[in-house]
């Protein structure tokens, strides 16, 4: 069964929204900024990255803020920043939900 | 040199990989014409073929998302379909053009929804209307023997089930791919084989084909149909004047001599006609091209290829006419009919007989309007078929 749109946040969209969180960033730059802070574990692809962007901007999460030449910048909204909080919270909630059903597990 | 895409458009992944492999053998994509691929030859090489999917994407935002790929060293080739571009990446260390099997998927299942139910409007509904359109010249305008001694019904029937088959076939695939491909994991790349790619290309090729096969055999059957002449009214046999000696049609029009009849001979795929057809006016007013219709006498004599064909379809026009079964010498059946039919004006005065003899069915009709008729259309038929036993068949 597929996640509503924006209930929660996937992987790449939330990576997203973590880049721009302290400075707006064009496309490569976002997709260097994760590689970096990922160690190279989560490496988005243009055709993903410009899938994200737009679903994101029509969410009012992100906001185009220039396009010089060619190159667009996306900046992190309230409403964005909002989401990304709320995604960490329910990440934390499911490492802990892990965590104790690894302590009943030992239990066991 | 041009390739048949043995794939619809969004089975993705199975492109990619067929695209790939022509490069290895140094085929590169240059263009898309309809669904012939157009490649360049070269060295052969390793590259990456990649399609990206587009939803709601405007011109504008599609030129700065070519220029936006190209940094990440994608390169523009064609347009695949007006939801998808295809990119071309010759650098082995570039990022992959999509990464996240869900984004994709989001994308392309919205796409595929509308592949869906154009798949189920176009196996079920489209051949239901195709059916339904085709079932009043199946029947016939004067029952299903005349359409098909007469018209080009069954064989219009026919073809036009084999057309339906080759419109419904490849929807059908299409909406199982439909349903097959949002179910797959497109990032694998796993559903292309080359065996697969062939036999996909070998149905497509025989669709078209046949569908091509359809439309000549349909214009050549046509062109047939019309290729009946005009004969005179003494190698026709039977015209009114001939049956009823003094009977003159009229001038087609009131200045002139030009006799308003029409006689010919034509070839049908499953019999040979030769027919007359001659109408009576009263000029009323001749400078005001004021006429009126007196009588219509119609005569058809077909010689049907197939005998079982003929009897059913005299019995059809004896039946749909209304007429009765006479005795008339030498032929195996005849039927006759005189009536007045006053629930109208004019009133109409009608004879019609037709006559069966093995592959030979003759049919006549005679109107007048408003004054009983002078002359016995039965008798008049008798004394001719008497005088020119071997005038047909």
């Amino acid at each position: 069964m597929p996640r509503k749109a924006f209930d929660t946040l996937s992987e790449p969209m939330f990576y997203v929204l973590m880049a721009l969180r302290c400075r707006s960033l064009c496309g490569a730059e976002i997709v260097e900024w994760i590689q970096k802070k990922t160690d190279g574990h989560i490496v988005l692809g243009p055709g993903t990255l410009y899938t994200i962007l737009p679903k994101l901007a029509d969410e009012g999460a992100i906001r185009e803020i220039s396009a010089e030449g060619r190159r667009r910048s996306y900046q992190l909204t309230d409403k964005g920043q909002q989401m990304f909080a709320a995604e960490c919270d329910r990440l934390r909630r499911c490492i802990a939900d892990a965590e104790s059903a690894s302590e009943e597990e030992s239990l066991c | 040199m041009l390739k048949l895409n043995p794939y619809y458009t969004y089975q993705i992944d199975a492109i990619e990989s067929w695209l790939d492999e022509q490069a290895q053998k140094g085929l590169f994509l240059d263009d898309l014409v309809g669904n012939l691929f157009s490649f360049v030859k070269g060295e052969p090489k390793q590259v990456r073929y990649r399609i990206d999917l587009k939803d709601g994407v405007n011109y504008t935002e599609d030129q700065a998302r070519i220029a936006d790929y190209r940094e990440f060293g994608w390169e523009y080739v064609c347009e695949l379909s007006s939801h998808a571009d295809i990119y071309v990446s010759h650098d082995p260390t570039a990022v992959e053009l999509n990464t996240d099997e869900e984004t994709l998927h989001d994308v392309l299942d919205s796409l595929l929804k509308r592949e869906i139910a154009v798949g189920i409007v176009g196996t079920v509904l489209v051949p239901l209307l195709w059916l339904y359109n085709l079932w009043p010249d199946t029947k016939g305008y004067y029952g299903v023997y005349d359409s098909i001694v007469n018209g080009l019904s069954p064989f219009l029937t026919i073809f036009t089930v084999l057309l339906i088959l080759t419109w419904t076939i490849p929807m059908a695939l299409h909406l199982w791919d439909a349903v097959q491909t949002r179910r797959r994991m497109l990032l694998d790349r796993t559903y292309h084989t080359d065996s697969r790619a062939k036999k996909r290309q070998a149905l497509h090729r025989s669709v078209l084909a046949t569908a091509l096969l359809i439309l000549v055999s349909v214009g050549v059957l046509w062109g047939y149909t019309q290729s009946g002449t005009d004969i005179t009214a003494e190698e026709f046999g039977p015209s009114i004047t001939v049956l009823f000696p003094g009977h003159q049609p009229a001038s087609f029009r009131p200045h002139t001599n030009i006799p308003d009849e029409m006689f010919r001979k034509s070839s049908m795929p499953l019999n040979r006609t030769i027919y007359g057809r001659q109408w009576g006016r009263e000029i009323l007013n001749a400078d005001a091209f004021d006429l009126r219709q007196t009588w219509t006498y119609n005569a058809d004599m077909e010689h049907v290829y197939i005998q079982w064909l003929a009897e059913k379809y005299a019995a059809e026009q004896a039946e749909v006419k209304g007429l009765e079964p006479v005795a008339f010498p030498d032929w195996e059946n005849a039927w006759f009919a005189v009536r007045t039919d006053d629930s109208e004006s004019p009133t109409v005065f009608s004879q019609q007989l037709v006559l069966q003899n093995g592959k030979d069915v003759w049919s006549f009709s005679y109107w007048t309007y408003d004054e009983a008729p002078q002359y016995d259309l039965l008798s008049a038929v008798k004394a001719y078929w008497q005088a020119n036993p071997t005038h047909i068949g």
